[in-house]
Formats: C-alpha cells, structure tokens, sequence
C-alpha cells in the first residue's frame, strides 16, 4: 500500500535512490545516502544514487551496520521502503565481516563460520588456493594466493576482512614542506588530512589499503604525496599518462623533503627505478606482441615498495589488477574521482586495493571553495554563408567538421577574448588547422602534440606566470595538465561526442582562484548542424555531473 | 456477467419488482434501485438476516458450486443437505424473487442459475461469517522478500505497457488475421504476468489460439474492453472508450480489472472464488499469515474443495496482476495486499491526489506514482522508458522525438505535454533547445505521418466518466433468462388446492392410513411433516415408504435441534402429524 510521506528520498526497489534536492531535509539526507550509496548521477533537482553489494560493504567497512542503514533511508523515505530492498541491504551487509584473512604465527589463516568454509570450499577455485583446514572455523591458505582468493571470494559475494598485516618495504625519510619550493605556504586542508588518516588508521593493519575519492580539481595528488610521506617507505606510484607523471614529479619535488635523485620517472622514454618512481599504467602492460609477457612488470618487484600508489583507479587495466592480487602484503592506495568503471570491475578495485576509505562529494568542496565554480555555456553561431552551400551538399561525416571549424566561430571568440580580457584564457580545439587558423588570426600562441614537450612545457610555465595570457592547446591539453590559473575555456570544436573530453576539459579550470573564484566554460557550436547533437551528447555528461548550461545565440 | 449486465437483460418492471421482496425492506426505504442495492453492504447484510434458514441453505449452496457461470439445478439440489426439496425450492424463489439469484433455460431445456458475479465477493461475509483475522506485527521480527515476492506492475499498468508497444509496433495484422511475430514478441516482453500464473488460473487456452496465454489474455481483455477493432487488416484504436479508460481512477481500473479476470479465469473454480473472497476481508496494507488463511479455509464448511492449490493459484495469480506481494517471516510466508481492487464503492474514496512529473536538464522525466494513466500513456509514445519502478523514469532522446513525429506528434504537442503534466514548471531551457533541435531536424525529413499515435487529450472531458467493463459472457451462451417464469411455490406443490387444509393446520393424530396419505403427499411435494414423538415436535422430511402387507414403514431425515439422522419409522412411532408447505403453511 503506497503511503505518502513527506520525505527527500524515493527508494527504489533496484536500489536505486533519488534524492529531491528542493526538499528542506535534502541536505541532511544526503550526507547520510553518500555513507552507503554511490552518486550516478545529478543533472538537475532530483540527484540519483545506487546502493550496490560494495557501497553496502564500504559503508559496512566504515563500521555501518545494515539497521542503521534501513532505519536511515526508512526516516528520509517518500514512499516508505520496498520490502525487497530491506532484505538486500541486509543479506548483504551481513556478509561483510563472516570471512577474515589473518596471520596465525607464519601462516595466512581464512577464518569464518565452519559452514560457510565448507559453503565456499564448494568451489573448485577457492579450493586451489586452501592449504589444511584447521579447527574451529579456520582454513590455511596459500599466501601466493592471498589476492586471488579475496578476489574470488568477492564475485561469490562474500567479502574478506583483510587482517593479515603488510611488510613496512625499503625506510625512506621524507616530509613535507610547510613551504613549497615554489615558495608557498603549503598545509594539508582538513578534508585531505582526514583522507590520510582513515587510510592510515595510525599504521594497524585495519588500514593500509583502500581508496579515497575526490571530485577533480580537490588535491588527490597532495592526498597521495601526503600518504607517502605518513609511512615513509619506498613509494610506486602509478598514473595514467606521461603527463601526469611530469605532473606527481613536480609536486614531489616541490612539496617534500624528497631530492630529484630520490624520484624516478619509469614511461616509454625514461627507466629510471628510484625510491620514488612514478610509472605509467601504459608502460607496465606494453608488451611487443600478445604472445610475450608484460616485461615492465616486474617493476613492481624491482625494489621493496612500502607502498604503491594507484592513480585514477577506475582506469587501472586487467594486468596491473592480476600483478596487484600477487602483490597483497605491500600497502596499496587508490585515488579516483568515480568508483564508477566503465569495465565493471569496481569489485577488483574492492578486494584487491581494498574498501573505500573516504569519499567527498564535488558540491562540498566547491562550496568550501576548494574547486572554482564554473559557469558552462554553450554559444550557437549561424553557419557561415560562405560555407553554407557546402555544408548542405556535404556526406554525413564531413559536415561535422564543416559545422566544427566554421569561420562565424573566430568572432566570437574574439567577443568572448574581450568579455574575458586579463583573465587566463585557454581556447581548446579538436581539429589542428582550425586551431592554427585561429591562432594566427587572433596572434596568440598554439599547443598540439607537433610541438616538441620543452617547447610545450615552456609555454605552460609562461602561461602560467601571465605572460602568455591567452594559449591555444589541442586535446593534448585534455589530461592531467596542471594549469591552475586558467579560468576560461573556450572549446571551438570537440570529438564525436566523448563524455569524458568535456569533463577533461572542464577539469582544466576548476583550480580555485583567486577572488570570487569562478571560472567560464564555453563550447561554441554551429547552429542548426550536427554538430549541436553531438555537443548535446557531451554535455550530458556534464549535466548529469551537476554542471548547469545556459545557452547563448548569435546571430 | 456483472450487475449492469444483468441489469441491461431485465425490464424496469422487473427490477422494481425485485424491490418489493421482503428481503429488501430496508434498500428499498432508502430508495435504492435493484442494481445498487445488490452490491450495497448494508442492504446484503439486511437481505442475509431476513432469509430463512432454507433461503440461506439455498445461496451457501450456490456458493459451493459458484464458478461465474450458471449452475445446474441437479448440482444444487444435490447440496440441500438436511433441507426437503420443497424447503429448498422455496428458498430458491425467495432468491429468484429478490433478483439475487437468476433462472436460466438451456437448449435443451436445462434449468440453470446464476449470479451476478461481481456480486459474489459483497455477499461472501455475511454468508460465510467469520471472525476476522488479525494482521500480523512486523515490527516484532525480522522479515525477508525476495524479488520472485513482490507485486508485478498492476494490471492497469501492464496494460498501458502492451497498449504502448502496440502503438509503437503499428496496428498492422498478418494474412491470417493476427500480429505480426515480431509484434507479438514485443508484447510477451511488455506483459508481466506469466503463462504459467494464467493456466494455474484458470486461463482457457486453445489449441487454435495465435499467441501464447498471457498475450492472448491481455488483447482478449483490450478487445473486451473495447480499445481496438478489426478493420479489415489491421486494428483501430478506439479513442473515446481509450480516453474514458484513462479517465477513470486508478483504483476504479484496478477494481473493473480484478472482477473480470475473476469472471474469466475462475471459471467452474468454485475454490478460487472462495479464497478470493477470504482474501479480500483482509485490510490492505497490512501483512498476514498465510497458514492462517489456510486454516480459514475449511470453517467455511464447503464440499469437495481443493484448498491448497486453490489457494497457491489465488496467490501467484493475484501477484502477477500486481495487486498482492509476499514475504517471510521465518519459516512462514506472509501476505498483503498492495492495492486492494475488489471494492467497488468507487464513490465512496477521497479522490487520489495527482502527483506532476519531474523533467530534468537531461531529459530525464521522472514519473512519481501518482501520476496519470494520460501522461503515462503520451510519455510512451514520446519517450524511451528506462524504469518502471514506484518511481518512473522516461527519457526524451532525439530517436523518441522522431518516432514520435514520424507518428503525427508535433513538438508544440510534446511541449505541452510536458508543461501540462509537470504542472507548469518550465522545462529547462538546455532541454528545450534539444527539443527545438530534434523538431526542426525531424520535421526536415517527415513528410506525411503515418499510422498516428491515437491522440488524446490531457485533460478528462466531463462526459467520459462511469466506464463499465463488460465480461465476455461465453459462459451464459445458450441460456435463456427466465424472468417471465411464475415464481411461486404453488407451482410446485400439485394438487395444493385438493389437500384438506386440517392437515397443513393442525397436528393431529391421524388414522394410520391417512398418516400414510399425507406421507405419500409429502413425499410428492418433496415437503417435510412436523411430529410429536415422545412429547415433542420434531421435522421429519420423508424418503421412502416401505410396504409390507398392511404395514408400511417410513425412511427419512429426522431434524432434531442441534442433528440430523435418517430413520426408519412404523406409523405408532409418533402421536400427531401436520403437512409443511413450505410458504403456505408455514415452516418447520
């Protein structure tokens, strides 16, 4: 019988939970969903969330149990809760905790209820990784399958309380700096220290492995750098691209106590295997052919790492998964903005990095003013006359990049270059010739992936210091750029509707400013083209993210 | 068939004279008309307390056979039980002359009756009086649902879903006559309820039947109730019954639905019918224990009736039209209703309050419970559903627009739709760029609109109220409803007129010769004789008699009090006499 009352929440019965964000107890509501849900997604007033197996067994993980997370959705409800749901959130939660991995002297011990053992030795899999069986309610493993067991253990739905320690790794002394080489003041903001903490949990074994999530732009780099620097031991981090690795390095350098030949950098062009190395996810599973092993691999054994870093986690490849479950007794962190992955092995990241250690929702640190706010508007032009004929005459695929490289674009950047002036400006482009073009007609400076990475480098520092105020930059610019004073965008053409360039782009101006801290996304668009559809499908994502967009027309 | 069909088959005259049996004393005082007054509570409960044991006896045995369809005299006399033929007889035109129960002629010449079959749950408790069942406290343990335990979509809602698919799949039949299989596959996909759950039910399948039961139910149903047509080689949408179906509360839909798929399932399941009844005592909402709705079952005294699986058919059966939902409690399995669809004092409930949708920047349109059959069924035609939970969400894409265009909608039309059903909040200016973008870019390349969605408008109009789902009837074909008949009983007491009228009036003694007279005319009669045996009275209803020379001996049913028993009596075993005809002279 459906009862209405007047609660923010309406609970579905696939776990799904929408969130009114109009309703006054909205925000008191939210701060108890994150504790066991995922956020989807949130394009307007109403924000949905999911529960799933892992939200359940993080928020179990943080010492929830599965009453209070009844009773809180039960308070919050609309329609009440769906009996089915109950049922869910409590089978599941109860698992959390019925199998634990410890130390028994030398030995890795599974311990649990003598018929859940006898339940799971049912498997022939799990069974391969079972030494002797012991008494009251224990089962020898096999240490070489530490990971692989969790991991199995996990796609049966039973989650392993993971107690049987880690190896301290190579001693290394380092600390931050109170004030940057940059000469900056430097602390950890509190959200970033309570992050270290929970994944600290002052050196026992309940911590040492799990993942922090934070919105782009919050500081999972410092979080990272700053985890280092709390366990002082030789440190693997993990990245997605050469960029990003340039990127750890500087911040290393700058904000420790840590010397240059104290941090490697290990990518296609350097090797360098230091206390400090920052590897890229691509290097470690190139290989010549499917046929030969990933030899970059044993990197993860060429010196005794204290602790391995995992950057961007949802991007992490099946092989570093496979090294990662060899590799269980080294702590482990992860660092993502989404435990959302496009693979679905959010429950590899689960068993084998280990359980969501701290989470900050996006609109807590903008409001904290630790992110800019960004304001997105998308601009439609009127096709040039010139090009109009063409267009119109044009296949299919060609019209997109009439419609994206439309002369009619130039004044309006041009106008919004003036609306803008002073402020650092970056104007971002798919399509090399147009980027050129606009370039050269407004005489400001271009970035591609032609230019050589010193020459790239300098111009990123001169825009950094305000003498190139307005740069143009192709999609090499999309990833882990730190340019942290750019405070407009202007995107005069994008791909075929990638979800996550928008989201890349918009990342590069989301560093806090200083003064009002705003910061101006714009796309420009040919109206009346294709090119509005496949912009509409790259701000969905955007939307869905939380990003307002509002519409400008030319004439 | 239901009330109002009944009522379409019997002159004005008739009804009224149906109002005057003493049975509706008190309807008729409050000026209710026959069609009201069969259905209304009050006046079943007055009607039950005024019958006479035999009238009584009469309708429980009715109800032992009650399949939707007519039941044959034979059967039902075969249940008087204790009572004489007579008793029975006249307990039957009590009935007949009230309009609760129908007489009916077959072919060939059958008799048969009936009742109205929305009828049979309003009468059940106070036939079958039993002290109602307390709900069980969910608070005191912990309980578990499993998702093979909730409630499917409602009926109403499953239908809208097939309806939809319909209307986007094309109207278009085969050579043969049917659907196209790619259609019909679509549909099986949009139904929720089962094959399985229909034939435990009840469901007739024949073998000649294009499409598999549940597809065949619900366009059965549609064609029931009289949504689409035949034309030539292809079906017709029929937009005024369409609109007045929408028109209804969600509730009243549910209800017109549950009737008919009792009247077309249950068929000669007299078992269903009575679980059916028992679970609609129960209060919806609130959570009972199935073993103790199981242990109801027998108190109601029925012959020959296989609870269980009547029950477990009820049970799947109900949760697969989406109005009932389990759970356990341990080792038991509780039971509630989601919604209760048996009531049908329509009039009687708060109107249910409309809730608006919610339209996102994304185009999301989230879809909250209370919101109408009218937008649900325009957002299929101009959206993509994504879920239909509690909550349900449908999304405007480009490809939804352009189905919807090429099917006659324009954008000013899908643009009203949503600032009607969202109560006018202003759609969200990035959406409506899309919106204005897909329009334009659609309206580029449609030309001429083919096979237009059914257009309705969003607003009930006033006069579309008061829908009357109609059963199928099969059940009845060939009968002939006898409501000229003479309902007396005279007419089946022969020779009434000649029989001195001493021995209907007094108990006397009698010469044994002329005990054995009015023995043999009792027996004509199938009437009772009242006795003084050892100074009290007692019923007797005659069997047989059993000559042996000059003696003779009687075999019968002996009514005592609290008993019954058959005896064999020799005329000295009793003091005085008197004749029961019953409705002439008085009861036993």
């Amino acid at each position: 019988m459906l009862e209405r009352q007047d609660g923010p929440l309406i609970i579905q019965s696939d776990m799904t939970v929408l969130l009114d964000c109009e309703h006054p107890l909205s925000e008191e509501a939210r701060r108890m969903l994150i504790l066991f849900a995922e956020l989807v997604k949130r394009p307007g007033n109403w924000h949905t969330y999911k529960m799933s197996s892992l939200s359940l067994w993080n928020a179990a993980s943080a010492g929830m149990d599965a009453a209070t997370v009844i009773e809180s959705l039960r308070k919050y409800a609309r329609y009440g809760l769906p009996g089915v749901l109950e049922t869910n959130i409590r089978t599941l939660m109860e698992r959390y905790g019925k199998l634990r991995l410890e130390l028994s002297g030398n030995c890795l011990v599974l311990y649990g209820d003598d018929s859940l053992l006898d339940e799971i030795a049912g498997h022939p899999i799990i069974l391969e990784c079972l030494m002797e069986r012991g008494t009251g309610g224990s089962w020898e493993v096999n240490p070489e399958y530490r990971g692989q067991l969790k991991q199995e253990l996990i796609r049966l739905g039973f989650p392993v309380i993971d107690l049987a320690g880690y190896h301290t790794g190579e001693a290394l002394s380092v600390s931050l700096r109170p004030l940057t080489l940059s000469g900056r003041f430097f602390e950890l903001r509190d959200y970033q220290r309570q992050a270290v903490d929970l994944f600290y949990k002052e050196g026992t074994i309940q911590g040492g492995s799990g993942v922090i999530v934070l919105p782009c732009g919050a500081g999972k780099t410092i979080v990272g750098i700053a985890a280092l620097a709390r366990l002082n031991s030789a440190t693997l981090i993990l990245t997605s691209n050469a960029t990003s690795v340039q990127q750890w390095k500087e911040e290393l350098l700058d904000k420790t106590t840590l010397q240059p030949a104290e941090v490697g950098e290990y990518t296609g062009s350097s090797k360098e295997v230091r206390p400090v190395t920052i590897a890229t996810y691509q290097i470690l599973t190139h290989r010549k052919s499917k046929k030969d092993p990933f030899r970059h691999m044993k990197l993860f054994s060429e010196r005794d790492w204290g602790l391995i870093i995992y950057d961007e986690v949802h991007l992490l490849p099946a092989p570093v998964f496979r090294m990662t479950a060899d590799i269980q007794a080294t702590r482990r962190l992860g660092l993502t903005a989404t435990l959302v992955r496009e693979d679905g092995c959010e429950e590899d990241v689960f068993s084998l990095i280990g359980p969501k250690q701290f989470e900050l929702q996006w609109k807590t640190v903008e409001a904290e003013g630790h992110i800019a706010s960004v304001k997105c508007t998308e601009i439609r032009v009127p096709m040039d006359q010139g090009i109009s004929e063409l267009y119109h005459s044009a296949e299919k695929r060609s019209r997109l990049r009439l419609a994206a490289e439309n002369p009619g674009k130039v004044p309006v950047v041009r106008q919004l270059l003036e609306r803008h002036e002073g402020t650092p400006t970056l104007i971002i482009g798919q399509y090399l010739d147009q980027l050129h073009s606009i370039a050269d007609s407004l005489e400001v400076p271009v970035i591609t992936g032609e230019l050589p990475q010193n020459e790239r480098h300098r111009l990123y520092e001169q825009f950094k210091s305000g003498d190139v105020p307005v740069l143009a930059v192709s999609k090499v610019a999309n990833f882990a750029v730190d340019l942290p004073d750019a405070a407009v965008a202007i995107q005069i053409s994008g791909s075929y509707g990638s979800r996550q360039e928008e989201a890349q782009r918009i990342g590069r101006i989301l560093r806090p400013k200083k003064g009002r801290n705003e910061a101006w996304f714009y796309t420009i668009v040919t109206d009346d083209t294709s090119e509005t559809e496949y912009a509409a499908r790259r701000q969905m994502f955007l939307l869905e993210q939380g990003y307002q967009y509002e519409l400008e027309k030319h004439q | 068939m239901f009330v109002q069909q009944w009522s379409e088959k019997l002159t004005s005259p008739v009804k009224q004279q149906y109002m005057m049996s003493p049975l509706w004393t008190g309807a008729s005082e409050r000026g209710l008309h026959w069609e009201e007054a069969v259905i209304d509570r009050l006046s079943i409960e007055e009607a039950v307390d005024r019958m006479d044991e035999a009238t009584t006896a009469v309708l429980r045995a009715f109800y032992n056979c009650f399949g939707a369809g007519p039941v044959s005299e034979e059967r039902l006399f075969s249940l008087r039980e204790r009572f004489s033929g007579a008793e029975f007889r006249y307990g039957m035109i009590q009935l007949q002359n009230a309009g609760i129960i129908f007489a009916l002629r077959q072919g060939w010449g059958e008799r048969l009756y009936a009742m109205p079959s929305d009828c049979f749950m309003q009468w059940h408790p106070y036939l079958f009086p039993l002290a109602p069942l307390p709900a069980a406290n969910r608070s005191s343990e912990i309980w578990e649902q499993r998702q093979e335990e909730i409630a499917l979509k409602p009926l109403g809602r499953q239908l809208l879903a097939v309806w939809a698919e319909l209307a986007r799949s094309g109207l278009g039949l085969t050579s043969k006559g049917i659907l196209p299989k790619k259609t019909t596959a679509r549909l099986t996909l949009a139904v929720s309820i089962t094959d399985e759950d229909l034939l435990q039910a009840g469901w007739q399948q024949e073998d000649t039947d294009p499409y598999n039961p549940a597809v065949n139910f619900v366009l059965k149903l549609t064609g029931q109730l009289g949504l689409l047509e035949a034309e030539g080689k292809q079906l017709k949408w029929q937009e005024d019954t369409l609109a007045a179906w929408f028109s209804e509360e969600e509730l009243k839909r549910e209800a017109l639905l549950f009737h008919w798929c009792l009247d077309e399932l249950l068929k000669k399941k007299p078992a269903m019918w009575h679980v059916m009844a028992l679970l609609t005592r129960l209060e919806p909402g609130a959570w009972y224990s199935e073993a103790a709705i199981a242990a109801q079952l027998p108190l109601l005294d029925m012959k020959g009736m296989e609870w269980e699986e009547s029950r477990s058919a009820c049970l799947n059966l109900l949760r697969g039209l989406g109005w009932m939902e389990f759970a356990r409690a341990g080792d038991q399995r509780m039971l509630r209703w989601t919604m209760m669809p048996s009531s049908l004092d329509y009039g009687q409930r708060p109107q249910a309050r409309y809730e608006p949708i919610m339209i996102e920047p994304n185009g999301d349109l989230l879809v909250p419970p209370g919101c109408s059959y009218r937008v649900r069924w325009e957002l299929e035609l101009v959206a993509d559903r994504k879920s239909d939970e509690l909550l349900s969400v449908w999304q405007l894409t480009r490809s939804s627009i352009e189905r919807a265009m090429t099917h006659g909608r324009s954008l000013a039309s899908v643009i009203n739709l949503l600032q009607s059903a969202s109560g006018g909040v202003p759609i969200p200016p990035l959406l409506e760029t899309s919106l204005a973008d897909w329009g334009k870019q659609t309206a580029a390349v449609v030309k001429q609109p083919s096979d237009a969605y059914p257009e309705l408008p969003l607003e009930p109009r006033p006069e579309e109220s008061g829908f009357a789902l109609r059963s199928s009837g099969r059940a009845f074909a060939g009968c002939e409803l006898m409501n000229h008949e003479d309902f007396r009983i005279e007419r089946f007491l022969p020779e009434l007129e000649r029989v001195p009228i001493n021995w209907m009036q007094q108990l006397r003694s009698y010469h044994h010769s002329t005990r054995l007279e009015i023995l043999e005319r009792a027996l004509s009669w199938q009437a009772p004789v009242q006795l003084r045996m050892n100074e009290s009275v007692v019923a007797f209803v005659p069997a047989r008699l059993e000559r042996s020379g000059s003696n003779w001996t009687v075999t019968g049913l002996l009514r005592e009090a609290e008993t019954h028993r058959e005896v064999c009596l020799s005329p000295e075993m009793w003091e005085g006499m008197k004749l029961v005809a019953p409705g002439v002279s008085g009861f036993v």
